[in-house]
């Protein structure tokens, strides 16, 4: 039925590669805030970065900012990345 | 107000004496280059002079490292390389003034906590640098004993530690290692050996996981860790580290110091056919040391240590004697004892054969 299209859909924008690649990695830091990072679900702490738009929190992913490294010292591609910062942002929006 | 008056009747003893910043100025300095375990830097049993500061300089290093002979890897993180980090040694009221770096190279933020410094968590608050930074801390060392230095980054404080971050801070009485008599005890040569207890993750084959980057293998150690089960225990950061070439080597009648340190996990340590001949397995100097033990017990989150005097030759095997972490996971090591045997001690009577009736 309708309900099971718009699911799918939903389903459709999400990367699951984003949410792996917190989960393996980057919730290192995220989870609990090491060293000041934004922590997953913080909303005022995201809430600036995510005004900043994707193109600036990319920019802090590939290049690391501070106590973050670049790639967040993953190994992952842009893709992988911009996916696991979908994933934070939309856990903490 | 009976109170405060009770309090400063009570004030602090009298034998503790702070020292003002231009007295701590005056100290003389001395620079102490590390060595790596299992040996530890040269030292004064018995301090000659009046209280100085010992400058230390550690690099942080995090590094892929190979723990067993089936080639597992750990994406490892280390004070200056090794597992454990170097131990340092300095006299009781003596002051530590150590450097760390965190190599430009490093992914990860670290920091040091001293169990034998006080105040602001060890010193952890106040070394947290990031890659490309280094940090300066001094702090008195007012207690003797042997004691744990660890990372603990705020949120990820297991994690930098059950992946190599720890060492030995050995402070001695300023008179010397004592009996419970108050008779001096020397050693000839100190060992440290640092135990750790690893989480590496299988993958759905049951094969140990190899990590590209060290923030990749977070996520599954994590969870490994969570059951507390290690998946290898080892001395010194690999199966066998103190076997074969580096086995730990002594002579009859050398009186050997043995250092263990267990930051996460407790181990007990034992040398088979010696003794702990004076054991403090609290590692705390000023507490009379225990004779003659055939097995002590460090708990984790601190180090001990133990003397003993070797009267026989022979390959000994120095371990934990929960003898499955030791002969399945890991944990245990040589010490090849070069001299004369001893008839008097042990002798066979009679070699195996047949049996006779
Ligand atoms: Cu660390």
């Amino acid at each position: 039925g309708l309900a099971s299209v718009a699911a799918t859909a939903a389903a459709q924008t999400v990367n699951p590669a984003g949410e792996k690649l917190y989960k393996t990695a980057c919730i290192a830091c995220h989870s609990t805030g090491v060293a000041k990072a934004p922590k997953l679900g913080d909303k005022n702490a995201w809430a600036p970065l995510i005004a900043s738009g994707m193109d600036a929190m990319m920019e802090i992913a590939v290049k690391g900012k501070g106590a973050m490294p670049p790639r967040g010292a993953s190994s992952a591609d842009d893709a992988t990345l911009q996916a696991a910062v979908e994933y934070m942002v939309q856990a903490s929006r | 107000m009976a109170a405060p008056a009770l309090a400063k009747g009570k004030s602090s003893p009298a034998a503790e004496k702070f020292l003002s910043e231009p007295e701590i100025a005056k100290l003389k300095r001395v620079k102490v280059d590390l060595v790596a375990p299992p040996m530890v830097h040269k030292h004064e049993q018995v301090a000659s002079g009046a209280p100085r500061i010992v400058e230390f300089r550690m690099e942080i290093e995090e590094k892929k490292m190979v723990i067993d002979d089936n080639g597992t890897t750990l994406q490892a993180m280390t004070f200056n390389g090794s597992m454990p980090g170097p131990t340092m040694v300095v006299s009781a009221g003596d002051y530590v003034e150590l450097t760390l770096v965190n190599k430009a190279s490093n992914a990860m933020p670290h920091n040091v906590d001293f169990h034998a410094a006080t105040g602001a968590l060890g010193g952890a608050k106040l070394t947290n640098v990031n890659p490309g930074e280094q940090v300066t801390l001094r702090f008195k060392a007012d207690r003797p004993g042997t004691f744990v230095y660890h990372c603990a980054p705020e949120g990820m404080v297991p994690w930098h530690v059950v992946a190599g971050m720890s060492g030995t801070l050995m402070v001695l009485p300023r008179d010397g290692l004592k009996d419970p008599a108050g008779n001096l005890l020397r050693y000839d040569t100190a060992y440290t050996i640092g135990e750790f207890d690893l989480y590496i993750p299988k993958d759905e084959n049951g094969k140990y996981k190899d990590y590209k980057t060290l923030a990749e293998s977070y996520g599954d150690t994590a969870e490994v860790m969570r059951k507390l089960i290690p998946s290898h225990i080892v001395f010194n950061g690999k199966v066998g580290a103190l076997t074969g070439e580096g086995a730990l080597k002594a002579k009859v009648g050398e009186t050997v110091l043995l250092i263990h340190s267990q930051a996460n996990r407790d181990t007990r340590p034992h040398l088979i056919g010696g003794h702990g001949d004076w054991v403090w397995e609290t590692g705390k100097f000023a507490n009379p040391p225990e004779k003659d033990l055939e097995t002590w017990f460090i708990r984790g989150g601190s180090a001990g240590a133990a003397l003993y005097t070797f009267k026989q030759p022979g390959v000994y095997a120095y371990l934990n004697h929960n003898l499955i972490e030791a002969f399945e996971l890991g944990a245990a090591g040589h010490i090849v004892v070069e001299g004369k045997w001893n008839d008097d001690l042990m002798k066979q009577i009679k070699a195996p054969g047949p049996i006779v009736a």
